[in-house]
């Protein structure tokens, strides 16, 4: 440590120019006015901004803070949030790079090559264009960067190269192998958890209107079985929509890999609280919901 | 079952890695390679994979831009490269003709109807009981050999709904060559319940393989 | 030869108590030579005073350890650099005193600080010297700081052993120094795989139907390590090895 410049390794350590959470903070002696208080955390508005207090300590002064009833949420960078309740104090991400983390999850990828080949690549393809496009969106709002478009034999896709992005996304688990991907669970609340999932299954998820005896059915599909049980989990727990997760039965080809359907037996709830952003499953889920006389 | 190329790559190394990794693995003794696409049709959640074979490298490119133009479209999971001292078995005993097929889907369901009314009680009473129909959600696993000049393909798709696999298996196949007939897993050993509900005519129940994990709530 | 950092232990107050008992060879069960890093977050640098390090590297027992670490930003005030830069001179004057071998630092942030310092270091007996390069090779400064250094060595007619730490790839035109740092690692654990001096995505068409016939391929194909990140770590870590000359 210390050596270089320390503007840039503030920023680099700090999240741009945040306050680090270390203990080794100084005192706070005096403060604005005090405007919210969550367990051991107060927050008080003054001439610089608001400071987030905690047992004494300064943890840190936000531009930008946003107080509601049970909790506060200050704007950190690179599309991450402080969440302060009274439980406690955590890094949560933004709607967007919830959203960004599920696409990612489901049709994007991280590549890392030598220097000059399509080094620190985060890529994302999509049959749908609006999927790409949302893509886009997403990653210029969390990383301020724009991707390229090179279509690729007619699937929309978009590219960019960007180190700082891809440690980013893979840190968090967004792809943690070729096949393999996490939910980031610690980082979403139910906002962020909603569109992590409304992203995700609008590139691996399936709205069908013809089925076995039924009307219509709602699943996930990946090889990556861990990802759809950790999905099986957040949508109980934190929506209670259940679902039955079990293996897709295939011919046993030389060189084929299993796969997973996650089935959601609650449809409705999942089109009201989750829903899509393809165009192809928007479209379903609503003739899910006017079946159902909610709509 | 060495995977040579996977979503997120740009298609055109598809076939570029296929043939390299058959010249690099090649050996004298290999008689055959098998060029396997695997994907899902993201519309019906209909997953396949369509398999293709060499019997030399050289000839792993052109099949594998062949397996890749059929499959444009959905999303290609991965293609895979296997070799084999000797010739994969690509013939099956019992091959269908297209009308056919809705006959053995059906006697499939009675099949695993019965099973698993044999082997869960709760489920015999509950029918039993309420006099409604039993509705079976089983995955169909379908194949279709494809004849073509270069060489034959096979065409597995899944689906529960045999109107909606049979489409597309045929669209695909459309792409390579032509149809000489179909297959159908019909081996069922051991049907677990995994899923039942019930609307006020049926009882609907999704069941598997007890030899295939599963979890739910 | 491992090294251990002591910002790890020291973050770790029940883990640094636990190994203090014991000392690091017997806490890791490993006979070979272990080195204490004491590059730490400034943080941690300014509640440490000399006496305490001392007292540290007497509890943990490594084979050799670097003298406390500093930091001299070229962004801050002359007077804080200098400062940081006096005070590592200090430091390393009273590592002296220990049994064991210890390991110079080159730092500085001009290269005036960097020249005087290491020629006080070379004078005071020191023949090893690390030299922290992660930040410096990010922001490109690592010249700033090794050509001063390479400089005084010169001058002196002397050619200590030089450690870059933190960072994997050759520096260029650097004939004689180690490389430490656990990218061979951390680069597997992501599915990185080495070759010549360069870090390739597995999945990389380039490289990955390439057979290795290292200690750990043994005639592999670069993507049968796909999943294998113990056989990864290991591929690359000999890569590296080869590539700085075994020097690694």
């Amino acid at each position: 440590m210390g050596a270089g410049s320390r503007v840039r390794q503030f920023n680099h350590r700090f999240y741009q120019g945040e306050p680090s959470l270390s203990d080794a903070m100084e005192s706070c002696n005096e403060g604005g006015e005090s405007i919210a208080a969550f367990g051991e955390c107060q927050i008080s508005s003054g001439a610089d901004g608001y400071e987030l207090v905690k047992g004494g300590r300064i943890v840190g002064i936000f531009e930008e803070a946003c107080i509601e009833s049970e909790r506060a949420v200050f704007k950190l960078s690179t599309g991450m949030l402080l969440e302060v309740t009274g439980s406690g104090i955590r890094e949560i991400f933004t709607k967007a790079k919830a959203g960004l983390h599920g696409l990612t999850a489901s049709d994007g990828s991280l590549y890392n090559g030598p220097p000059g080949s399509r080094t620190y690549r985060i890529c994302f393809e999509s049959e749908s264009p609006e999927l790409t496009d949302l893509y886009s969106q997403y990653f210029e709002a969390v990383y301020d960067r724009q991707m390229h478009q090179y279509p690729d034999r007619g699937y929309p896709r978009v590219v960019v190269g960007n180190k700082m992005a891809f440690y980013d996304l893979k840190n968090y688990g967004a792809k943690t192998g070729l096949y393999t991907w996490n939910v980031p669970r610690a980082y979403l609340d139910r906002e962020g958890a909603a569109e992590w999932l409304k992203c995700f299954f609008s590139g691996d998820g399936t709205v069908k209107l013809v089925c076995a005896g039924k009307d219509y059915d709602i699943a996930f599909d990946s090889t990556c079985r861990e990802g759809l049980e950790q999905i099986q989990v957040l949508l109980l727990d934190e929506f209670g929509i259940r679902s039955t997760l079990k293996p897709r039965p295939r011919e046993a080809r030389p060189g084929r890999r299993p796969g997973y359907n996650l089935r959601v037996r609650d449809e409705v709830e999942f089109a009201e609280e989750i829903g899509s952003y393809k165009k192809e499953h928007i479209e379903r889920l609503e003739k899910i919901l006017k079946k159902k006389g909610r709509r | 079952m060495p995977v040579v190329w996977e979503w997120g790559s740009e298609f055109y190394l598809l076939a570029e890695n296929c043939e390299k990794y058959a010249f690099a693995a090649w050996r004298e003794n290999i008689a055959e390679g098998a060029i396997l696409v695997d994907g899902i049709e993201r519309n019906e959640g209909i997953t396949y994979s369509i398999t293709g074979y060499a019997k030399s490298p050289g000839l792993t490119k052109g099949v594998a831009t062949r397996l890749l133009s059929a499959a444009l479209g959905t999303k290609i999971r991965y293609c895979s490269v296997e070799l084999a001292e000797q010739e994969f078995p690509r013939q099956t005993d019992v091959m269908y003709r297209e009308e056919q097929l809705a006959k053995r889907v059906e006697l499939l369901l009675q099949k695993v109807g019965s099973k698993l009314l044999e082997g869960d009680e709760s489920l015999r009473n509950r029918v039993g009981q309420t006099g409604k129909q039993l509705e079976v959600d089983w995955t169909l696993s379908l194949t279709c050999y494809v004849r073509s000049p270069e060489t034959p393909y096979l065409i597995d798709c899944e689906d529960s709904v045999l109107d909606v696999v049979l489409p597309f298996a045929k669209k695909l196949a459309s792409k390579l060559g032509e149809v000489i007939g179909y297959a159908l897993y019909d081996r069922v050993e051991d049907p677990i319940t995994i899923d039942v509900e019930e609307d006020e005519g049926h009882i609907y129940v999704t069941a598997i393989e007890r030899s295939e994990p599963e979890s739910g709530n | 030869m491992i090294i251990v950092r002591l910002a790890e232990l020291i973050m770790k107050p029940n883990l640094l108590s636990e190994v203090s008992g014991k000392g690091l060879h017997d806490h890791l069960g490993f006979d070979g030579k272990i080195v204490l890093s004491t590059i730490m977050p400034d943080e941690l640098i300014d509640e440490f005073q000399t006496e305490d390090y001392l007292r540290l590297v007497g509890d943990l027992r490594p084979d050799a350890t670097m003298v406390p670490d500093n930091y001299t930003y070229m962004d801050d005030p002359l007077y804080l650099s200098w400062s940081q830069t006096i005070r590592l001179v200090r430091n390393a004057l009273s590592f002296l005193e220990l049994d064991i071998p210890a390991i110079g630092l080159i730092k500085g942030a001009t290269p005036e600080q960097v020249g005087w310092s290491t020629k006080q270091l070379l004078e005071m007996g020191y023949v090893t010297f690390a030299l922290p390069a992660r930040e410096l090779s990010r922001s490109e400064l690592l010249d700033n700081v090794l050509a001063p250094a390479l400089l005084v060595f010169e001058k002196c007619q002397v050619s200590p052993n030089l450690m870059i730490y933190g960072r994997s790839y050759p520096v260029r035109g650097l004939k004689k120094a180690s490389y430490a740092n656990h990218s061979w690692f951390l680069g597997a654990k992501g599915g990185t795989y080495f070759k010549g001096g360069f870090q390739y995505d597995i999945t990389d068409p380039s490289i990955r139907f390439e057979r290795c016939n290292c200690g750990s391929c043994k005639g592999r194909m670069a993507q049968d390590l796909t999943g294998d990140t113990q056989a990864l770590a290991l591929h690359n870590l000999l890569g590296l090895n080869n590539e700085s000359g075994g020097s690694g």
